[in-house]
């Protein structure tokens, strides 16, 4: 397989029997159930049922031929074969043990329409859709104590209609001037939502151009449902995207621009919308949740991938190769990720490889925002991360930005963290919502990922004094874009700030570092820093100002003031404090005793004296020691 | 009593420099007043040199660092092995004219002159003679003496020349650096700046400071210390001067796209450096490595938007091209702008929500780890202006009792606390803890020590709540 390709399609496509067979096969697709259905028409009609998703085995049907059928679908639990061949009335067969039983049929209740197809619903829940209107039928009960029951309709005229099942809308085309009237399927009811108008742009102003089902497509990205209006041959060459809000209708929201004219088709991979070509054999991405230049508050798309090919080379019988034209007319696009070749019998799945994409888009900061909106990217992003760092393939300012980047989406994560396990706010809801990276690179994920592999890339080659002073660039870069976002810094980056400070033997950086309180005070930084004492003296005076600052530190500080063998500053800060009893003064004459100077050792012993805290006994046993 | 402090002779000799009795101006480096009859001079030299020989036969270790005669305060520092540096100041004291006594007649009052000041004074001279031309040893061996005393010529006579001394007082002895009062956030957006300058010039500055009436800096703390100095005396007072000029002028007919900021050249120094001859020069600085003490030469280059000015060491390997000037000024002006506003904002922030208390006690405070001095001038004017010390207003007793605290404090680490009543019923204090040290004058007439103790605690409490100081 080739890794320079960003799109690839999947190594083990579902091979199916093809149309190529006879003139007299006919294959369909059912996006609902994910089947594909070869009829092979003749004197006994055998029809095959093959799985995409592998899940079942394939079912092989015959049936008497009563003429050619032009829709075929499987129930949901795959329990009734359902086909249409006339325009009056959808057979169905039950299957039992792999059989089909006799036919029953369910004819449109609209006097004179014809029907326009059939969409199973829900598990039993069929719905017909004629030129004269919708019905909803539910099916009970086994052959041959069969009830069909009529659960509602909707009378209005219908050109065509496109189905959603993942949100359950349905959307039917009114008239050929862009008029849609969506309808939300619930079990047993619909709803009619608000009238969609697609106004194409027409600056040529024929009144006449149509809109037809090949200009239509229905998706989902990012969870919300999405209608693509392709560009019909008068209108601008841009697919305009109509986003489902909250309120359930419609808005135009974006708008792609494409580079090429022509056929097309529409998939999408992992939230991205990809378009072929099929004139240019090349395809384009679009991924509508990148910044863009905004015009009347609908933003204008251009490709983030551009002129991207597809190749796929099937391994035939011999050891020759043939390569598949996937920008062939022949080939079928079908949501999400699918396309299908029926003239070889090929059904394949579209999927992205991130490590070429990281390749192909420069700017880094684009490339970040691509990334942490996909799923699974992690690694990659990582490895991007590394490489501008390890291999200085970027410059600071670049790596600020990146930086700034992966922090605004892992703040937004916190919040969300936060609303999880916090009482709910709304403000934070509005956060969640439009929290859509699937991706979050964590402090712990950057430090293992990067720093702690600066360091050691450090440790190896001591010389080189640039490459020091870039880690801790970098390093401050990264605590300056957490705090930029709010973010509390975790301790082990401040200790390997410090520790690359000392390194580099920047202490006075250091020192104002901690003097402005970009190193947050904390009892073990405190530690640090007075190990560091012997390198840099001022540290002790900051790791005692952090001790002080934290208000919770009496007992280190008199530690540390007792290690330089000051008594008497270490006694007024416990007198202070409250800390002088018989637990701590053998302690303070120990010291005292160790200075050697009497004058200290007076002013302790006349201290605890008038605390009345010793006995006079244990004056005597120290004094005469 | 009013006192007049006058410098009546300043001059630097390297005795190894005179091998006979009649070649004795030879030892003689640098001597002002240069009209001084050449006897005089030699004379005053050999008066020294005497006395820092018989000193030397009491302690050989350290030599002698000051004479006291009645009329006059000699100090010496002994910068380099066998050079000297020393200078002479004497003090008059002006009573209101006296009938009984002789207008002639002088009172001197050399009790009133204090040593710590002037060998502060003389050794912040000698360093900054280190960075802007080098090492007096080094310069006499790689060239001859005569370099040596043109060098120093030009050095200390403009330094002479733009020195008040009689005007040094305490509050001259620390040359701190005042820190501004910035929040972190700004802190790092000021270490990212200058990191990016150092990352983006890699080939050319090797390192860059920012100088915002203080200083954020990629140098150590004594570079800092120095560079700031030469900010404060040579720079701003320039940029003050050239901000009433008319545009137009060469600079920036070539280099047109100076919008926001721009450089600033021609700066006195005593080594200079020119890229392209009518475009100004930039001083040559000398800065040691932290862990090495081999002197590397710098250009200094300064940029200034807004309030802000950066200053960047440009080895002198790296040639300065008229390009380099043009991709600095592109890089720094529009970021260094926006950053100095930022900085501007959030001190005028912090600012006004420190309500400030008046109260009837003034402080100094220094600490000497990181150089920061601080002081209870109100920070709004010391934004406007660059405030001399010497506005500080103390009195020249309660400043005097000050410099006697201080050198008391330096040998009594580590801890330190004294009070003391002055003869107009104030009271001066002093206090050294945690290598941080206060110096506060109260004027306010306590009788109590305990009063005073406890003012003195809630000034500290209140301006140093975040540091361990004297619990």
């Amino acid at each position: 397989m080739d890794d320079h390709n960003c799109l690839q399609l999947n190594e083990d496509p579902i091979q199916f029997v093809p149309a190529s067979v006879s003139k007299t096969t006919n294959v369909f697709y059912d996006e609902i159930t994910g089947q594909i259905i070869t009829v092979h028409s003749g004197e006994l009609t055998e029809i095959i049922v093959t799985s995409s998703t592998r899940c079942r085995e394939n079912m092989v049907f015959k049936i008497e031929d009563r003429g050619p059928v032009s829709s075929i679908k499987m129930s949901l639990d795959c329990k009734i074969l359902t086909m249409m061949r006339t325009a009056l009335s959808v057979e169905l067969m039950e299957i039992k043990e792999n059989t089909l039983q006799s036919p029953y049929f369910l004819y449109c209740k609209f006097k004179g329409a014809k029907l326009l197809g059939f969409i199973w619903t829900g598990n039993n829940e069929i719905l017909l859709i004629s030129d004269k209107g919708v019905e909803l039928y539910q099916v009970e009960g086994h052959v041959p104590k069969q009830r069909i029951i009529f659960s509602k309709s909707i009378n209005l005229h219908v050109n065509w209609f496109i189905y959603s099942n993942h949100s359950k809308l349905l959307l039917l085309s009114m008239n050929s001037f862009g008029d849609f009237q969506p309808l939300h399927i619930l079990p047993g009811n619909i709803n009619k939502l608000t009238k969609l108008e697609v106004d194409l742009d027409t600056s040529l102003n024929i009144p006449n151009q149509s809109i037809s089902e090949r200009n239509i497509v229905m998706t989902t990205t990012y969870n919300i449902l999405r209608i693509l209006v392709l560009p019909t041959s008068q209108s601008r060459n841009e697919i305009i995207v109509y986003t489902l809000n909250k309120m359930m209708s419609f808005k135009k929201s974006h708008i792609l621009k494409l580079t090429h004219n022509g056929k097309l088709l529409i998939n999408v991979v992992d939230n991205l919308i990809v378009v072929h070509y099929q004139h240019t054999k090349s395809s384009s991405v679009f991924d509508i949740y990148m910044e863009a230049a905004k015009e009347h508050t609908i933003s204008h798309y251009l490709p983030i991938l551009d002129d991207l090919s597809i190749k796929r080379t099937i391994p035939r019988e011999g050891g020759s190769h043939y390569v598949s034209h996937l920008y062939s007319s022949i080939c079928i696009s079908f949501q999400p990720n699918i396309i299908i070749d029926a003239k070889l019998g090929y059904l394949w799945r579209f999927k992205l490889n991130l490590a070429a994409v990281s390749r192909i888009i420069m700017d880094k900061c684009s490339l970040i925002d691509f990334l942490l909106l996909r799923s699974k990217s992690k690694d990659t992003t990582l490895e991007v991360l590394q490489n501008m760092i390890l291999q200085k393939t970027s410059n600071l300012i670049e790596i600020g930005n990146v930086f700034d980047h992966l922090n605004i989406v892992y703040k937004k994560h916190l919040n969300n963290h936060i609303m999880n396990t916090g009482p709910l706010s709304n403000d934070y809801m509005i956060v969640a919502e439009s929290l859509q990276c699937k991706v979050v690179i964590e402090q712990l994920d950057v430090y293992k990922h990067v720093f702690v592999k600066l360091v050691d890339k450090l440790e190896n080659n001591k010389d080189d004094d640039d490459d020091k002073k870039f880690t801790v660039s970098i390093l401050v870069e990264y605590i300056r874009s957490l705090t930029d976002n709010k973010i509390t810094i975790e301790h082990f980056l401040y200790e390997l700030l410090i520790n690359c400070l000392v390194i580099n033997k920047m202490y006075y950086q250091l020192h104002q570092m901690v003097q402005y309180h970009i190193v947050i005070d904390s009892k073990p930084l405190a530690c640090l820093l007075l190990s560091l004492e012997s390198l840099y003296s001022p540290a002790h005076q900051m790791a005692l100002d952090m001790l002080h600052r934290l208000n919770t530190a009496h007992e280190e500080i008199v530690e540390v003031l007792l290690s330089k063998k000051q008594v008497i500053p270490s006694m007024r800060y416990m007198a202070k404090h409250n800390m002088l009893d018989h637990s701590t003064y053998r302690k303070l004459t120990e010291v005292a005793i160790s200075t050697d100077n009497s004058k200290i050792l007076h002013s302790t012993r006349e201290e605890f004296v008038q605390r009345n805290v010793t006995s006079n006994d244990e004056l005597d046993t120290s004094s005469r020691r | 009593m009013p006192t007049e402090v006058t410098v009546q002779n300043f001059y630097i000799f390297n005795s190894t420099l005179s091998k006979t009795e009649d070649d004795g101006a030879k030892k003689i480096l640098f001597y002002y007043p240069e009209h001084e009859d050449e006897n005089k001079k030699v004379l005053n030299v050999g008066h020294i040199e005497a006395v820092i020989c018989f000193a030397r036969n009491f302690n050989a270790n350290e030599p002698c660092e000051s004479l006291r005669t009645e009329k006059t305060l000699q100090v010496l520092y002994n910068a380099e092995p066998d050079f000297w540096i020393v200078i002479t100041v004497s003090a008059e004291c002006k009573f209101k004219q006296n009938s009984s006594e002789s207008p002639d007649e002088h009172v001197y009052c050399t009790y009133n002159l204090q040593e710590p000041i002037y060998l502060a004074i003389l050794k912040h001279w000698y360093y900054t003679f280190q960075m802007t031309v080098g090492n007096m040893t080094e310069l006499m061996n790689d060239n001859d003496p005569d370099y040596l005393r043109l060098m120093l010529n030009k050095f200390y006579s403009k330094y002479l020349q733009s020195t008040d001394v009689s005007s040094h007082t305490f509050m001259d002895m620390f040359q701190g650096i005042s820190f501004l009062p910035l929040d972190n956030v700004i802190h790092l957006y000021a270490q990212s700046f200058l990191n990016i300058i150092e990352n983006t010039f890699q080939q050319a500055p090797v390192r860059a400071g920012l100088v915002w009436r203080a200083t954020e800096s990629g140098l150590n703390k004594h570079q800092t210390q120095l560079v700031y100095s030469y900010i404060l005396m040579w720079v701003l007072p320039e940029i003050a001067k050239k901000d009433h000029l008319v545009k137009g002028n060469l600079v920036q007919q070539c280099l047109p796209n100076q919008l926001v900021g721009r450089f600033i050249t021609n700066v006195w120094a005593v080594k200079t450096d020119s890229w392209i001859s009518d475009l100004g020069k930039v001083p040559i600085l000398w800065l040691n490595d932290e862990n090495d003490k081999i002197f590397k030469s710098y250009r200094l280059v300064m940029y200034k938007a807004h309030h802000s000015i950066v200053c960047m060491f440009i080895k002198m390997g790296n040639p300065l091209t008229a390009d380099l000037y043009n991709t600095l000024d592109q890089f720094l002006g529009t970021k260094l702008y926006l950053l100095s506003e930022k900085m501007k904002n959030t001190i005028e922030k912090t600012l006004t929500s420190k309500l400030y208390t008046e109260r009837p006690a003034k402080f100094v405070y220094f600490n000497a780890m990181n150089l920061a001095i601080k002081n209870s001038i109100k920070y709004s004017n010391a934004i406007s202006t660059i405030n001399r010390p010497s506005e500080f207003n103390l009195s020249p007793d309660a400043l005097r009792v000050l410099v006697d605290i201080s050198s008391q404090q330096s040998c009594m680490h580590p801890t330190y606390s004294v009070m003391i009543k002055t003869s107009n019923d104030n009271w001066v204090a002093g206090r050294l803890c945690n290598s941080r040290e206060i110096y506060i004058v109260l004027n306010q007439k306590l009788t109590k020590l305990y009063d005073v103790d406890s003012e003195i605690q809630s000034l500290c409490a209140q301006e140093f709540g975040t540091i361990f100081f004297y619990d």
